[in-house]
């Protein structure tokens, strides 16, 4: 899914996920980096600015789901006008993948260990 | 002149704001300013681009409102081709408007209001806000995020995505509708008519119970603008600009297209958003209010059943009169709320809505294109000027809190007149002061980009600058 920014309507469909994956853009901090989220009450006092965190948080309290989460971030270093990613962006977007495409790999490892039926 | 107090940034509306209070001595409102203190820059940068590119560059005006830019920039550029749109095609973007309607002013009303009414002016910071609302009452939170989702899933279902489309294009639109997606629509929407007129009965008990805060918050005499079908009756997507003068008269219809003969704008040099004016009236008897409540208050009835007879409650409130207090707007935008529901169902069950005939090609005839919508927030303007390329030479937008500028500052300077003591400042007397600002849910990212997250912080300073009090919420 591809969104500008989170928004309430978006809890529904959350609600039916066991995992989920926020990646964005950073402004600072290391090229690429990913963390386990969890719920938190962060209000932000600008509708157009919902942290995952708060948006978990949203999810629990209304819908009582806690899916597991991680925030994949991926550093942007030219915000300006312009068409297409920095090269540097780029190179971090291609490790972002990588690291995107282990988490689901992991995921999947993990699960299908739990469905294996035990002796 | 004594103390200064200062609102930065005013919380839960969409983008940044700062409100300036200023105190005589004896710690009582002089004059109160709403600044819009950032530079909108997209009428520049239009300049030099392809016409047929508008629809998809203006809509990143915002995140909120986006079809409201789409909708009026393709109706600009319809303009330029000369075009008059197939009937199918017209029925397709007014669809999506409705669900932008129904999204927008539900996300308004809980996300935005509603802590301020359901909680209590002065309830504590820490619970005023949606995570308070959901505690209090899960069971309407639940609804609203179900409003605010079919609203957007309307858009997504009809024009391919929720935010940023590329659906309407000058001479209609891309993509046709099918049954699938139709009965999806019509499915959703019947469950959420209910949803709708539970939250016109809170607003209604709210007000019983405020009957004296609701008629007295804000309340002003003032213009109304907004457009009305042909027979007067409420209108979002298209018909004609009617304005209203302070006493309940209608002194002028026209043509969005002239709209220049009619409106004129003023700057001041405490903000960058300009006071557009009714030319008639002068810059200084013409100021007008748009939005909900302007429409309902220019409005002679409803087109759909449910919500003309909530309109007709409506006009009761001030015997008939155009109603005046700024905390109508909330009950009025659930009334239109109930409108866009009931009008999608009525495009959905319309035969033409699943014609393949939704386009017609068209090159630049004309050097100039107008389009004007109901936004949610109030009417949007959209003028082109091109070249005989169909290359941008310039834009003018005149978008909804524009034109609701000069009623916000009214609003902010009469509530904190009426609230604000600054010898013994409470935070929900401030509170009080955003709200004003809130009743007209003004989309300041549509001439601002909101960057990054700023605490509320109150400073009171001496007369000789030096800091007195400061209040911080984080």
């Amino acid at each position: 899914m591809f969104l500008q920014e989170l928004s309430l309507d978006l809890l529904e469909e959350l609600a039916l996920c066991d995992y989920a994956v926020f990646v964005d853009a950073a402004l600072e901090g290391e090229e690429v980096r990913v963390r386990e989220i969890f719920p938190e009450n962060k209000p932000s006092f600008l509708s157009h600015h919902l942290l995952p965190e708060q948006f978990l948080f949203w999810l629990e309290e209304l819908y009582h789901r806690r899916p597991r989460a991680f925030l994949l971030s991926l550093r942007g270093y030219n915000f300006d006008f312009g068409e297409g990613l920095s090269p540097e962006a780029l190179a971090s977007a291609e490790k972002g993948i990588k690291i995107l495409e282990n988490l689901i790999k992991e995921v999947q490892e993990r699960e299908e260990e739990n469905e294996r039926p035990q002796n | 002149m004594g103390e200064k107090i200062t609102i930065n940034p005013v919380t839960r509306i969409e983008g940044h704001a700062r409100v300036s209070i200023f105190l005589d001595d004896q710690g009582k409102v002089e004059k109160t300013y709403f600044h819009v203190d950032q530079y909108r820059g997209y009428e520049k940068f239009t300049e030099g681009r392809p016409f047929s590119e508008m629809p998809m560059i203006t809509e990143r005006i915002c995140g909120i409102c986006p079809i409201s830019h789409h909708l009026a920039s393709a109706k600009a550029c319809d303009a330029v081709i000369g075009v008059d749109i197939p009937r199918p095609a017209k029925l397709l973007r007014e669809l999506v408007h409705m669900g932008q309607i129904v999204q927008s002013h539900a996300m308004h009303f809980f996300e935005l209001a509603g802590p301020d009414l359901l909680l209590g002016w002065d309830a504590d910071p820490a619970v005023r806000n949606v995570v308070g609302l959901i505690q209090a009452n899960p069971d309407i939170a639940l609804k609203a995020v179900k409003l605010r989702k079919f609203g957007q899933r309307i858009i997504e279902l009809t024009a391919g995505r929720r935010i940023h489309p590329t659906f309407a294009v000058p001479g209609g639109v891309n993509a046709a509708l099918d049954e699938a997606r139709r009965d999806e629509m019509l499915s959703f929407l019947e469950e959420g008519i209910p949803y709708i007129q539970e939250g016109i009965e809170i607003a209604k008990k709210w007000i019983s119970e405020h009957k004296e805060e609701c008629n007295q918050f804000a309340s002003f005499p003032s213009g109304y603008m907004g457009l009305v079908k042909k027979d007067g009756s409420l209108e979002l997507y298209d018909g004609i600009v009617r304005f209203m003068d302070k006493e309940g008269k209608i002194v002028r219809e026209f043509e969005g297209k002239d709209y220049l003969k009619y409106i004129g704008e003023k700057v001041e040099d405490w903000t960058y958003l300009k006071f557009p004016f009714f030319k008639e009236l002068g810059p200084e008897e013409g100021f007008y209010r748009v939005g909900p409540l302007g429409r309902l208050n220019v409005a002679d009835s409803i087109s759909t059943p449910l919500a003309h007879k909530e309109f007709l409650e409506f006009k009761k409130v001030n015997g008939g009169k155009p109603v005046e207090s700024s905390l109508y707007y909330h009950y009025a935008r659930l009334i239109e709320t109930l409108y866009a529901a009931e009008r999608a169902i009525e495009i959905l069950k319309d035969p033409d809505i699943l014609s393949q005939d939704v386009f017609t090609f068209g090159t630049p005839k004309n050097e100039e294109g107008i389009g004007v919508i109901e936004a949610p927030r109030g009417t949007l303007i959209h003028h082109y000027w091109v070249d005989g390329t169909g290359t941008m030479k310039k834009s003018n937008l005149i978008v909804a809190t524009g034109h609701n500028n000069w009623a916000m500052s009214k609003a902010v300077d009469l509530v904190a007149r009426g609230f604000v003591d600054g010898k013994n400042l409470k935070e929900g007397m401030l509170n009080r002061v955003e709200g004003a600002i809130r009743c007209y849910d003004p989309c300041l990212s549509c001439s601002t980009h909101a960057v990054g997250k700023m605490p509320l912080i109150v400073e009171i300073y001496n007369q000789e600058g030096k800091l007195e009090k400061r209040i911080q919420r984080d």
